[in-house]
């Protein structure tokens, strides 16, 4: 047999398994992250930095919000 | 002198030797930090780095000075100062965004090109520590020019003083929107030949990530919610209003190591694809 051909084969075996590896890690680690960062989402902490909390809620608010929401479930 | 020449080859098996040892050792700081020493020099050797910087700096000094025009002239409110940063701050994110591929497209795509990557993957050296090197001096490239735009604040703080913490809360968004964009400019870079490509690809990747949740209304609110998870540019709009979100951080920090991690497996891809 050809030296050639016996080389080739399982080279060629052995790049497409290597893709596939590449591939899985890769949508895998995304996948990942994603489901991680969606748990970190559902809760967030959030620092405002701005000098009169501009970005956040005042504490009656908050209070009114939870109480509603309570109320509702 | 047949002695001399044993010794000199004794020599040079001591060192390669000593090489492969080094090699096969866990990933070291110091070679990192070699690898980032030689981007660097390789970076100021040519005026790339001083136009790019010098186009930075001329873009976001005239959006600071139109911004500033148009809150004086315009735009009256309570928080005057609070809306200036977060208009300046979401438009230097667009210089970076130009900006920004021209200093990664070089990092692989040029070394391939001239064939000294072939060098450097010789030297005794892990892919994480040429990876990391390069992500290093990238950064420093990144902060230096961004360093250069807190004169615009400082300059504003000597006339009238204002909160600081918002402005900090700005800049480390566009710090690490600036890293994000490296560590794909850098992925883009490995998988390309030509520098020019890899830089035109890393603007279109990004203007893609930025311009996908444009039209709210062509999508249901579970895709736009998906969509806006994706948008890279949305996920920095907490940082210029001046508050820190962990989901956020997050997003960008899992950015960054998963284009980290791709650019490691495309540089790994070299020992079975048989490409340089």
């Amino acid at each position: 047999m050809d030296r050639q051909e016996v080389g080739a084969a399982p080279r060629r075996r052995g790049l497409w398994l290597n893709w596939v590896i590449v591939i899985y890690t890769a949508v895998a680690l995304a996948a990942l992250f994603a489901i991680t960062n969606l748990i970190i989402s559902d809760h967030n902490i959030r620092w405002d930095l701005t000098p009169n909390k501009r970005y956040s809620l005042s504490e009656l608010t908050s209070a009114c919000w939870t109480a509603s929401s309570s109320r509702s479930r | 002198m047949a002695e001399t020449a044993a010794t000199l080859g004794a020599a040079a098996a001591r060192e390669e030797t000593v090489n492969v040892a080094a090699a096969r050792l866990g990933f070291s700081f110091g070679r990192m930090f070699a690898v980032m020493r030689k981007e660097l020099r390789s970076y100021f050797a040519f005026p790339l780095v001083y136009i790019i910087s010098g186009i930075f700096l001329m873009l976001s000094g005239w959006y600071a000075y139109t911004d500033l025009k148009f809150f004086t002239t315009i735009s009256f409110s309570k928080d005057i100062i609070q809306n200036y940063w977060q208009m300046l701050l979401t438009d230097i994110r667009l210089g970076l965004l130009m900006t920004i591929p021209f200093i990664t497209m070089r990092q692989f795509a040029e070394e391939r090109k001239l064939g000294t990557v072939e060098l450097l993957y010789t030297y005794p050296l892990r892919d994480s520590e040429i990876l990391g090197g390069k992500f290093l001096a990238s950064t420093i490239i990144f902060v230096m020019m961004l360093a250069l735009t807190l004169l615009y604040p400082a300059f504003i703080y000597s006339i009238h003083s204002y909160a600081l913490f918002p402005l900090f809360a700005g800049y480390l968004g566009l710090l690490l929107l600036g890293c994000s964009f490296i560590a794909a400019g850098l992925f883009i870079s490995s998988l390309c030949e030509s520098q020019v490509i890899a830089g035109i690809a890393t603007i279109v990747f990004l203007f893609s990530l930025w311009i996908v949740n444009w039209n709210e209304a062509a999508f249901e609110s579970n895709t736009l919610d998906v969509l806006r998870m994706l948008s890279l540019f949305d996920q920095f709009n907490p940082f210029a209003k001046g508050v820190i979100e962990t989901a956020a951080l997050s997003y960008f920090i899992f950015f960054i190591t998963f284009f980290l991690f791709l650019t490691m497996r495309s540089m790994e891809a070299r020992k079975w694809t048989g490409r340089r």
